[in-house]
């Protein structure tokens, strides 16, 4: 059998090459609200279409609203398992941080010649309390299941304890997705000034949130 | 999928059943219980949040296939600590016929069913990376990935749910007694109160309370 028939015997272990992504349409946006669900596709899915959306200004304003009605509604179940009285904080968390920061993103990035509207913005920075909100909502079981098994003792290892790195995990996926957003959008013009804007807001970004977990009780 | 369950159930009792005979009767019928309920809490806790990171993954999973997936994971490590079984079980019967009524070969036999554990679980791990590349098309790296953020969410809420499960075989000096059918939040001999806990412990490996094991009744 020659090398030939050999490699074409071979298990084929490809994947098609990835069809150029679509953007989503205003009617996809905002078929979410009526289908919750369809909130995790915008959201968590498909960031190579979200950038498309950016780079073509297409339904972002519908994007923008709904990524900031994820944020707070999908975050509830989160704070309802730390305390009844607490179903509010997971959102003022995530979002009350973004919100803060948000003016400072836009007008820096417009400073330094980053030709971006307020949508592109509000779409890209509520991608980190989106996703982390729907992340929370996914941990909110994991957290109920460890807070009944866990004691209500505060021991070495609590169960407070791992909701800090639950609620960290969750922010660390808004981030990456704010940056495969970014990255995967192309002709987002002055696209590095953008980058380097978004690193120095993300210190701004992290020493809001870390205050905002201190006032909310929610660290240490 | 409910006959991929129902396999997988059995063959968690099997493999309990034989792990709690190295202590006794009481254990290892009580085992035919727990194991599986182990399994089942795991993957009902984890099951929104293994879909939820399927989606960020970019994996094109409906939940219940995120669900056939990880059940797969499930599925695959019990098939194969089942086959191990009658070699735990025949091991189990040897330390008990031979044990010193203290602490017999507890150590040994736990540190050989933890290793087994991790062999089962990494074998079933690659073995379902491989399918999700084949079969949802995902690629390898992203497969990879997804499967061990699954792998890292079972963990930690397995270990807890097994932690508050306890005991599924104990030390030879309280045979005789009958513990509830779960010890909960009880401290353990160290005095960890959960499973996250105990990991620290196992890593800090402070040394044993001065009275052990003359009231020896908190186990692992």
């Amino acid at each position: 059998m020659s090398e030939s028939e050999v490699s074409s015997a071979a298990p084929q272990l490809s994947i098609p090459r990835p069809q150029p992504a679509a953007p989503f349409a205003a009617a996809d946006v905002e078929s979410a609200w009526l289908r919750p669900l369809r909130v995790f596709e915008l959201v968590l899915s498909a960031p190579e279409r979200v950038a498309v959306n950016l780079e073509r200004s297409i339904a972002l304003g519908a994007l923008a609203l709904v990524f900031l009605a994820a944020a707070a509604v999908f975050a509830l179940p989160y704070g309802l398992v730390l305390g009844l009285d607490a179903w509010w904080r997971i959102a003022a968390l995530y979002l009350g941080s973004t919100l803060i920061c948000l003016p400072s993103l836009y007008v820096f990035a417009s400073y330094v010649g980053v030709r971006v509207g307020p949508a592109h913005i509000a779409v890209l920075a509520l991608t980190i309390p989106a996703v982390a909100a729907l992340f929370s909502f996914g941990f909110a079981p994991i957290l109920g299941f460890l807070r009944a098994t866990m004691g209500a003792a505060e021991g070495e290892i609590s169960w407070r304890a791992i909701s800090q790195v639950l609620l960290a995990v969750a922010l660390v996926a808004g981030v990456v997705q704010l940056w495969r957003c970014l990255l995967a959008s192309r002709s987002v013009s002055q696209r590095g000034l953008l980058v380097a804007v978004l690193v120095v807001w993300h210190g701004v970004f992290a020493h809001v949130l870390l205050r905002m977990a201190e006032v909310l009780a929610l660290r240490g | 999928m409910i006959r991929s369950a129902a396999l997988t159930l059995v063959c968690a009792a099997l493999y309990g059943f034989a792990l709690g005979s190295a202590h006794s009767e009481l254990y290892a019928v009580r085992n035919l219980l727990k194991f599986p309920l182990l399994l089942a809490t795991t993957g009902s806790v984890c099951a929104l949040s293994w879909w939820i990171v399927a989606r960020l993954v970019g994996a094109p999973l409906s939940f219940v296939d995120a669900q056939r997936a990880a059940g797969m994971l499930f599925k695959d490590a019990s098939a194969l600590l089942a086959s191990l079984a009658p070699v735990v079980f025949f091991t189990a019967r040897c330390l008990r016929a031979t044990d010193d009524g203290q602490l017999g070969g507890y150590d040994a036999f736990l540190a050989g069913n933890l290793a087994a554990v991790a062999l089962c679980g990494t074998l079933a791990l690659l073995h379902q990376a491989r399918e999700l590349f084949l079969t949802a098309r995902i690629s390898p790296a992203r497969a990879r990935a997804l499967v061990a953020s699954w792998l890292v969410l079972t963990l930690a809420v397995g270990g807890q749910a097994a932690f508050f499960m306890r005991p599924f075989f104990g030390f030879p000096a309280t045979r005789g007694a009958r513990p509830p059918l779960f010890l909960g939040a009880e401290p353990d001999v160290r005095g960890a109160t959960n499973f996250f806990e105990a990991v620290a412990q196992t890593l800090e490996r402070p040394a044993l309370p001065q009275k052990w094991p003359e009231t020896p009744r908190r186990e692992r």
